[in-house]
Protein backbone atom coordinates (compact mmCIF):
# COMPACT_ATOMS: atom_id res chain seq x y z
CA UNK A 1 0.00 0.00 0.00
CA UNK A 2 2.81 2.21 1.22
CA UNK A 3 5.29 1.20 -1.99
CA UNK A 4 4.96 4.40 -3.65
CA UNK A 5 6.45 6.03 0.00
CA UNK A 6 9.37 3.02 0.31
CA UNK A 7 10.03 4.05 -3.20
CA UNK A 8 10.15 7.81 -2.71
CA UNK A 9 12.39 7.10 0.23
CA UNK A 10 14.85 5.21 -1.80
CA UNK A 11 14.80 7.56 -4.36
CA UNK A 12 15.77 10.76 -1.67
CA UNK A 13 18.59 8.38 0.05
CA UNK A 14 19.78 7.87 -3.59
CA UNK A 15 19.89 11.25 -3.99
CA UNK A 16 20.83 13.42 -0.99
CA UNK A 17 21.67 16.26 -2.83
CA UNK A 18 17.90 16.41 -4.47
CA UNK A 19 16.60 15.73 -1.13
CA UNK A 20 18.82 18.73 0.49
CA UNK A 21 17.16 21.29 -1.93
CA UNK A 22 13.91 20.34 -2.22
CA UNK A 23 13.51 20.04 1.85
CA UNK A 24 15.15 23.53 2.01
CA UNK A 25 13.06 24.72 -0.83
CA UNK A 26 10.01 24.07 1.01
CA UNK A 27 11.57 24.80 4.39
CA UNK A 28 12.30 28.46 2.77
CA UNK A 29 8.59 28.40 0.97
CA UNK A 30 6.73 27.51 4.31
CA UNK A 31 9.08 29.83 6.73
CA UNK A 32 8.45 32.66 4.27
CA UNK A 33 4.39 32.63 4.28
CA UNK A 34 4.95 33.32 8.03
CA UNK A 35 7.46 35.76 7.61
CA UNK A 36 6.93 37.60 4.94
CA UNK A 37 4.42 40.13 5.63
CA UNK A 38 1.55 39.81 3.31
CA UNK A 39 -2.13 42.08 3.05
CA UNK A 40 -5.10 42.12 1.15
CA UNK A 41 -4.21 41.73 -2.50
CA UNK A 42 -6.10 44.52 -4.55
CA UNK A 43 -7.59 43.62 -7.72
CA UNK A 44 -9.28 45.82 -10.58
CA UNK A 45 -11.56 44.79 -13.10
CA UNK A 46 -11.47 47.76 -14.71
CA UNK A 47 -8.53 49.73 -16.02
CA UNK A 48 -8.02 53.05 -13.53
CA UNK A 49 -7.60 56.41 -15.36
CA UNK A 50 -4.55 58.16 -15.35
CA UNK A 51 -5.17 61.08 -16.50
CA UNK A 52 -7.82 62.67 -18.24
CA UNK A 53 -7.22 63.31 -22.50
CA UNK A 54 -10.63 65.28 -22.62
CA UNK A 55 -12.92 65.31 -19.64
CA UNK A 56 -12.01 65.14 -16.10
CA UNK A 57 -12.63 62.79 -12.73
CA UNK A 58 -15.87 63.72 -12.48
CA UNK A 59 -17.07 63.78 -16.09
CA UNK A 60 -14.84 61.17 -17.79
CA UNK A 61 -14.95 61.27 -21.03
CA UNK A 62 -11.41 60.18 -22.64
CA UNK A 63 -9.47 58.74 -19.91
CA UNK A 64 -5.99 57.65 -20.34
CA UNK A 65 -6.34 54.25 -18.71
CA UNK A 66 -3.21 52.09 -17.32
CA UNK A 67 -3.56 49.51 -20.24
CA UNK A 68 -3.17 52.46 -22.80
CA UNK A 69 0.49 52.79 -21.49
CA UNK A 70 1.47 48.95 -22.53
CA UNK A 71 -0.69 48.96 -25.23
CA UNK A 72 1.19 51.82 -26.98
CA UNK A 73 4.44 49.68 -26.01
CA UNK A 74 2.51 47.02 -27.92
CA UNK A 75 2.30 49.04 -30.67
CA UNK A 76 5.71 50.48 -31.05
CA UNK A 77 7.50 47.21 -30.49
CA UNK A 78 5.05 44.95 -33.41
CA UNK A 79 5.17 48.12 -35.69
CA UNK A 80 9.24 48.95 -34.76
CA UNK A 81 9.67 45.53 -35.68
CA UNK A 82 8.33 44.78 -38.70
CA UNK A 83 10.25 47.94 -39.92
CA UNK A 84 13.75 47.27 -38.24
CA UNK A 85 13.50 43.50 -39.81
CA UNK A 86 12.49 45.18 -43.69
CA UNK A 87 14.55 48.04 -43.50
CA UNK A 88 17.59 46.50 -45.51
CA UNK A 89 15.72 43.48 -47.60
CA UNK A 90 17.93 40.74 -48.73
CA UNK A 91 16.87 38.30 -51.43
CA UNK A 92 19.27 35.84 -49.10
CA UNK A 93 18.12 37.02 -45.24
CA UNK A 94 20.00 37.27 -42.28
CA UNK A 95 19.52 37.61 -38.91
CA UNK A 96 16.62 39.12 -37.88
CA UNK A 97 14.70 39.25 -41.36
CA UNK A 98 15.42 35.33 -41.48
CA UNK A 99 13.50 35.37 -37.91
CA UNK A 100 10.79 37.31 -38.58
CA UNK A 101 10.32 35.49 -42.39
CA UNK A 102 10.27 32.09 -40.54
CA UNK A 103 7.80 33.34 -38.12
CA UNK A 104 5.54 34.59 -40.70
CA UNK A 105 6.21 31.65 -42.73
CA UNK A 106 5.06 29.21 -40.36
CA UNK A 107 1.87 31.33 -39.55
CA UNK A 108 1.18 31.59 -43.16
CA UNK A 109 1.68 27.40 -43.42
CA UNK A 110 -0.37 27.27 -40.61
CA UNK A 111 -3.42 29.50 -41.72
CA UNK A 112 -3.47 28.18 -44.49
CA UNK A 113 -4.28 24.45 -43.63
CA UNK A 114 -7.20 25.94 -42.11
CA UNK A 115 -8.61 27.68 -44.77
CA UNK A 116 -7.04 27.59 -48.19
CA UNK A 117 -8.81 29.75 -50.22
CA UNK A 118 -8.74 32.44 -48.09
CA UNK A 119 -5.53 32.84 -46.34
CA UNK A 120 -3.72 35.16 -48.87
CA UNK A 121 -6.65 37.97 -48.30
CA UNK A 122 -7.17 37.35 -44.54
CA UNK A 123 -3.53 36.39 -43.64
CA UNK A 124 -2.08 40.38 -42.65
CA UNK A 125 -5.25 40.97 -40.46
CA UNK A 126 -5.01 36.98 -38.41
CA UNK A 127 -1.46 37.53 -38.30
CA UNK A 128 -1.30 41.33 -36.86
CA UNK A 129 -4.02 39.83 -34.58
CA UNK A 130 -1.47 36.79 -33.40
CA UNK A 131 1.41 39.21 -33.07
CA UNK A 132 -0.28 41.77 -31.21
CA UNK A 133 -2.20 40.44 -28.96
CA UNK A 134 1.37 37.92 -27.90
CA UNK A 135 3.00 40.90 -27.72
CA UNK A 136 -0.04 42.54 -25.31
CA UNK A 137 -0.26 38.99 -23.34
CA UNK A 138 3.86 38.72 -22.82
CA UNK A 139 4.35 42.70 -22.03
CA UNK A 140 1.65 42.12 -19.25
CA UNK A 141 3.78 39.15 -17.16
CA UNK A 142 6.16 41.30 -16.72
CA UNK A 143 7.24 41.72 -13.26
CA UNK A 144 6.22 45.23 -12.05
CA UNK A 145 3.55 45.61 -14.48
CA UNK A 146 0.04 46.15 -11.67
CA UNK A 147 2.36 46.55 -8.72
CA UNK A 148 4.32 50.29 -9.60
CA UNK A 149 1.77 52.93 -9.51
CA UNK A 150 1.22 56.67 -8.27
CA UNK A 151 -1.02 57.10 -5.46
CA UNK A 152 -4.18 58.55 -6.29
CA UNK A 153 -7.22 60.05 -4.46
CA UNK A 154 -9.85 57.74 -3.69
CA UNK A 155 -13.03 58.60 -5.12
CA UNK A 156 -14.89 55.14 -4.04
CA UNK A 157 -16.57 55.55 -1.07
CA UNK A 158 -18.63 58.94 -1.68
CA UNK A 159 -20.35 57.25 -5.22
CA UNK A 160 -23.10 55.09 -5.44
CA UNK A 161 -23.31 51.74 -3.02
CA UNK A 162 -22.86 49.69 -6.61
CA UNK A 163 -20.05 51.70 -7.95
CA UNK A 164 -18.29 52.04 -4.94
CA UNK A 165 -18.39 47.76 -4.89
CA UNK A 166 -17.25 47.65 -8.21
CA UNK A 167 -13.57 47.57 -8.70
CA UNK A 168 -11.31 46.19 -5.67
CA UNK A 169 -11.61 42.54 -4.31
CA UNK A 170 -11.30 44.36 -0.58
CA UNK A 171 -14.27 45.61 -0.55
CA UNK A 172 -16.07 42.68 -0.51
CA UNK A 173 -14.02 42.07 3.02
CA UNK A 174 -14.50 45.59 4.30
CA UNK A 175 -16.15 45.94 7.73
CA UNK A 176 -15.44 49.57 8.18
CA UNK A 177 -18.14 52.35 6.17
CA UNK A 178 -14.86 54.02 5.16
CA UNK A 179 -14.01 51.49 2.46
CA UNK A 180 -10.61 50.56 4.07
CA UNK A 181 -9.52 47.37 3.58
CA UNK A 182 -9.34 45.38 7.14
CA UNK A 183 -6.07 44.29 6.43
CA UNK A 184 -4.00 46.46 4.72
CA UNK A 185 -1.13 45.78 2.30
CA UNK A 186 2.06 46.46 3.80
CA UNK A 187 3.62 47.11 0.41
CA UNK A 188 1.19 49.72 -0.25
CA UNK A 189 2.88 52.86 0.60
CA UNK A 190 -0.05 55.54 -0.40
CA UNK A 191 -0.50 57.81 2.25
CA UNK A 192 -4.49 56.99 3.92
CA UNK A 193 -7.26 58.22 1.64
CA UNK A 194 -5.25 58.22 -1.61
CA UNK A 195 -5.04 54.61 -3.30
CA UNK A 196 -2.12 53.21 -5.23
CA UNK A 197 -3.25 53.37 -9.60
CA UNK A 198 -0.45 50.74 -11.95
CA UNK A 199 1.09 52.67 -13.99
CA UNK A 200 0.75 49.71 -16.44
CA UNK A 201 -1.42 46.70 -16.97
CA UNK A 202 -2.41 43.80 -19.52
CA UNK A 203 -4.59 45.20 -22.22
CA UNK A 204 -5.84 41.77 -22.70
CA UNK A 205 -6.72 41.73 -18.98
CA UNK A 206 -9.08 45.40 -19.98
CA UNK A 207 -12.38 44.69 -21.72
CA UNK A 208 -12.21 47.50 -23.60
CA UNK A 209 -9.25 45.77 -25.48
CA UNK A 210 -10.50 42.71 -26.07
CA UNK A 211 -13.78 44.17 -27.26
CA UNK A 212 -11.74 46.41 -29.65
CA UNK A 213 -9.50 43.61 -31.89
CA UNK A 214 -12.80 41.39 -31.40
CA UNK A 215 -14.98 43.76 -33.71
CA UNK A 216 -12.21 44.41 -35.86
CA UNK A 217 -12.16 40.40 -36.73
CA UNK A 218 -15.77 40.18 -35.84
CA UNK A 219 -16.56 42.60 -38.83
CA UNK A 220 -14.00 41.42 -40.69
CA UNK A 221 -15.15 37.98 -40.95
CA UNK A 222 -18.93 39.29 -41.52
CA UNK A 223 -17.37 41.00 -44.43
CA UNK A 224 -15.55 38.68 -45.84
CA UNK A 225 -18.64 37.14 -45.94
CA UNK A 226 -21.21 39.04 -47.58
CA UNK A 227 -18.21 39.62 -50.26
CA UNK A 228 -17.77 35.83 -50.98
CA UNK A 229 -21.65 34.84 -50.87
CA UNK A 230 -23.78 38.42 -51.73
CA UNK A 231 -27.09 38.32 -50.32
CA UNK A 232 -26.82 34.97 -49.17
CA UNK A 233 -25.01 34.91 -46.61
CA UNK A 234 -28.38 36.63 -45.24
CA UNK A 235 -30.23 33.36 -46.86
CA UNK A 236 -28.21 31.64 -44.58
CA UNK A 237 -30.47 33.29 -41.25
CA UNK A 238 -33.80 33.93 -42.55
CA UNK A 239 -34.69 31.80 -45.10
CA UNK A 240 -38.50 29.96 -45.77
CA UNK A 241 -36.70 26.28 -46.17
CA UNK A 242 -38.79 24.30 -43.59
CA UNK A 243 -36.75 23.57 -40.76
CA UNK A 244 -33.47 25.38 -42.48
CA UNK A 245 -35.62 28.49 -41.01
CA UNK A 246 -35.29 27.54 -37.34
CA UNK A 247 -32.06 26.38 -37.60
CA UNK A 248 -31.03 29.97 -39.37
CA UNK A 249 -32.17 31.61 -36.81
CA UNK A 250 -30.24 29.76 -34.10
CA UNK A 251 -27.37 30.31 -36.57
CA UNK A 252 -27.99 33.86 -36.26
CA UNK A 253 -28.14 34.12 -32.63
CA UNK A 254 -24.64 32.44 -32.73
CA UNK A 255 -23.11 34.62 -35.53
CA UNK A 256 -24.16 37.66 -32.52
CA UNK A 257 -22.44 35.66 -29.82
CA UNK A 258 -18.86 35.22 -31.56
CA UNK A 259 -17.87 38.61 -30.80
CA UNK A 260 -18.48 38.55 -26.75
CA UNK A 261 -17.52 35.36 -26.73
CA UNK A 262 -14.09 36.63 -28.97
CA UNK A 263 -13.80 39.20 -26.24
CA UNK A 264 -14.52 37.24 -23.06
CA UNK A 265 -12.25 34.56 -23.87
CA UNK A 266 -9.27 36.61 -24.39
CA UNK A 267 -10.43 38.86 -21.21
CA UNK A 268 -11.24 36.36 -19.16
CA UNK A 269 -8.32 33.97 -19.49
CA UNK A 270 -5.41 36.92 -19.23
CA UNK A 271 -7.34 38.55 -16.32
CA UNK A 272 -7.93 35.03 -14.19
CA UNK A 273 -4.24 34.68 -14.86
CA UNK A 274 -3.24 37.74 -13.22
CA UNK A 275 -5.78 37.26 -10.54
CA UNK A 276 -4.04 34.29 -10.04
CA UNK A 277 -1.07 34.48 -9.96
CA UNK A 278 -1.85 37.97 -7.84
CA UNK A 279 -3.64 36.21 -4.67
CA UNK A 280 -1.06 33.15 -4.98
CA UNK A 281 1.68 35.20 -4.44
CA UNK A 282 -0.08 36.98 -1.13
CA UNK A 283 -0.94 33.65 -0.27
CA UNK A 284 2.21 31.72 -0.37
CA UNK A 285 4.97 34.22 -1.36
CA UNK A 286 8.14 32.01 -2.37
CA UNK A 287 8.76 29.25 -5.17
CA UNK A 288 4.87 28.24 -5.29
CA UNK A 289 4.07 31.29 -7.92
CA UNK A 290 6.79 30.32 -10.50
CA UNK A 291 4.96 26.80 -12.08
CA UNK A 292 2.10 29.30 -12.53
CA UNK A 293 3.84 32.03 -13.73
CA UNK A 294 5.60 29.50 -16.90
CA UNK A 295 1.70 28.07 -17.37
CA UNK A 296 0.60 31.95 -17.84
CA UNK A 297 3.62 32.45 -20.80
CA UNK A 298 2.16 29.37 -22.10
CA UNK A 299 -1.62 30.49 -21.91
CA UNK A 300 -0.16 34.25 -23.62
CA UNK A 301 0.67 32.71 -26.25
CA UNK A 302 -2.11 29.94 -26.84
CA UNK A 303 -4.32 32.64 -26.58
CA UNK A 304 -3.09 34.87 -29.20
CA UNK A 305 -2.64 31.73 -31.65
CA UNK A 306 -6.29 30.78 -29.96
CA UNK A 307 -7.72 34.38 -31.53
CA UNK A 308 -5.78 34.36 -35.06
CA UNK A 309 -6.84 30.86 -35.33
CA UNK A 310 -10.57 31.47 -34.62
CA UNK A 311 -10.77 34.53 -36.85
CA UNK A 312 -9.61 32.22 -39.80
CA UNK A 313 -12.04 29.43 -38.79
CA UNK A 314 -14.80 31.28 -38.61
CA UNK A 315 -13.96 33.10 -41.64
CA UNK A 316 -14.12 29.60 -43.32
CA UNK A 317 -17.83 29.67 -41.89
CA UNK A 318 -18.89 32.26 -42.74
CA UNK A 319 -17.42 31.58 -46.48
CA UNK A 320 -18.64 28.78 -47.07
CA UNK A 321 -22.85 28.96 -48.26
CA UNK A 322 -25.52 25.87 -47.32
CA UNK A 323 -25.84 24.86 -50.79
CA UNK A 324 -22.36 24.74 -51.50
CA UNK A 325 -21.46 22.94 -48.51
CA UNK A 326 -22.60 19.88 -49.65
CA UNK A 327 -21.16 19.95 -52.80
CA UNK A 328 -17.74 20.64 -51.91
CA UNK A 329 -17.65 17.62 -50.32
CA UNK A 330 -17.83 15.74 -53.42
CA UNK A 331 -15.34 18.72 -55.21
CA UNK A 332 -12.90 18.78 -52.76
CA UNK A 333 -10.94 16.10 -53.50
CA UNK A 334 -10.80 17.20 -57.36
CA UNK A 335 -9.96 21.16 -56.24
CA UNK A 336 -7.74 20.53 -53.72
CA UNK A 337 -4.53 18.34 -54.58
CA UNK A 338 -4.37 16.22 -51.20
CA UNK A 339 -0.84 15.93 -49.67
CA UNK A 340 0.31 12.44 -50.99
CA UNK A 341 0.51 10.20 -47.89
CA UNK A 342 3.52 7.97 -48.08
CA UNK A 343 2.82 4.45 -47.34
CA UNK A 344 4.87 3.54 -44.27
CA UNK A 345 8.10 1.93 -44.52
CA UNK A 346 8.12 -1.71 -44.65
CA UNK A 347 9.96 -3.40 -41.70
CA UNK B 1 -27.12 35.74 5.87
CA UNK B 2 -25.09 38.85 5.11
CA UNK B 3 -25.45 40.73 1.22
CA UNK B 4 -21.99 40.26 0.99
CA UNK B 5 -21.85 36.68 1.81
CA UNK B 6 -24.58 35.60 -0.26
CA UNK B 7 -22.08 37.45 -3.07
CA UNK B 8 -19.66 35.09 -2.22
CA UNK B 9 -21.51 32.34 -2.23
CA UNK B 10 -23.07 33.05 -5.70
CA UNK B 11 -19.39 34.22 -6.98
CA UNK B 12 -18.11 30.51 -6.09
CA UNK B 13 -21.05 29.02 -7.26
CA UNK B 14 -20.77 30.63 -10.84
CA UNK B 15 -17.39 29.56 -11.71
CA UNK B 16 -17.44 26.22 -9.57
CA UNK B 17 -21.14 25.36 -11.52
CA UNK B 18 -19.72 26.48 -15.34
CA UNK B 19 -16.13 24.77 -15.14
CA UNK B 20 -18.28 21.13 -14.52
CA UNK B 21 -19.29 21.19 -17.96
CA UNK B 22 -16.25 22.21 -19.80
CA UNK B 23 -14.20 20.11 -17.69
CA UNK B 24 -15.33 17.07 -19.07
CA UNK B 25 -15.55 18.44 -22.86
CA UNK B 26 -12.19 19.21 -22.90
CA UNK B 27 -10.97 15.43 -21.81
CA UNK B 28 -13.46 14.70 -24.25
CA UNK B 29 -11.83 17.20 -26.77
CA UNK B 30 -8.09 16.12 -26.23
CA UNK B 31 -8.38 11.94 -25.68
CA UNK B 32 -9.96 11.93 -29.28
CA UNK B 33 -7.37 14.33 -30.82
CA UNK B 34 -4.32 11.95 -28.99
CA UNK B 35 -6.57 8.55 -30.34
CA UNK B 36 -6.34 10.53 -33.74
CA UNK B 37 -2.85 10.87 -33.64
CA UNK B 38 -1.94 7.91 -32.47
CA UNK B 39 -3.67 6.00 -35.40
CA UNK B 40 -2.55 8.35 -37.86
CA UNK B 41 0.97 10.43 -36.49
CA UNK B 42 1.37 12.18 -39.82
CA UNK B 43 -1.85 14.42 -39.02
CA UNK B 44 -0.33 16.32 -36.06
CA UNK B 45 -0.47 19.32 -36.83
CA UNK B 46 -3.96 19.70 -38.65
CA UNK B 47 -5.31 17.60 -35.16
CA UNK B 48 -3.69 19.63 -32.83
CA UNK B 49 -4.90 23.04 -34.52
CA UNK B 50 -8.94 21.82 -34.90
CA UNK B 51 -8.17 20.71 -31.49
CA UNK B 52 -7.09 23.78 -29.94
CA UNK B 53 -10.10 25.40 -31.91
CA UNK B 54 -12.44 23.16 -30.00
CA UNK B 55 -10.63 23.76 -27.02
CA UNK B 56 -11.23 27.36 -27.06
CA UNK B 57 -14.87 26.86 -27.91
CA UNK B 58 -15.29 24.93 -25.06
CA UNK B 59 -13.29 26.93 -22.87
CA UNK B 60 -15.63 29.86 -23.61
CA UNK B 61 -18.27 28.61 -21.51
CA UNK B 62 -16.36 28.10 -18.20
CA UNK B 63 -14.60 31.49 -19.28
CA UNK B 64 -18.79 32.95 -19.27
CA UNK B 65 -19.22 31.17 -16.37
CA UNK B 66 -15.88 32.99 -14.84
CA UNK B 67 -17.21 36.55 -16.18
CA UNK B 68 -20.33 36.08 -14.50
CA UNK B 69 -18.16 35.05 -11.57
CA UNK B 70 -16.55 38.36 -11.57
CA UNK B 71 -19.55 40.23 -12.39
CA UNK B 72 -21.30 38.99 -9.25
CA UNK B 73 -18.18 39.24 -7.00
CA UNK B 74 -16.81 42.74 -7.82
CA UNK B 75 -20.86 43.95 -7.59
CA UNK B 76 -21.63 45.06 -11.23
CA UNK B 77 -24.50 42.87 -11.32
Amino acid sequence: MFSWLSRLRNYLLAHPRTTILVTVVAAVTIVSTYCIPTGEPHVEVKAEPLFYIIGSAENPFFPFVNSFTIMLIADVLVIGLAFWATRNMQMVPRGLQNIVEMTIEALYNLFSTINRTYVARAFPLAATLFLYVLACNLLGLIPGVGSIGVCHEYHGSESVEGEAAAGGIFFMRAEGEEGAPADPNPYDTCPPGEILVPLFRTPSADLNFTFGIATIAWVYIEYLGFKSLGRGYLRKFFNTNGIMSVVGIFEFIGELVKLPAFAFRLFGNIFAGEVVLVVLAFLIPLFLPMPLYVFELFVAFIQAFIFAVLTMAFITVATTGHEEEHAEEHDDHATYPQREIEPEPQH
Amino acid sequence: MTDAGLRLIGTALAIGLAAIGPGIGIGVIVSGALQAIGRNPETQNTVVTYMFIGIAFTEALAIFGLVISFLIGFGVL
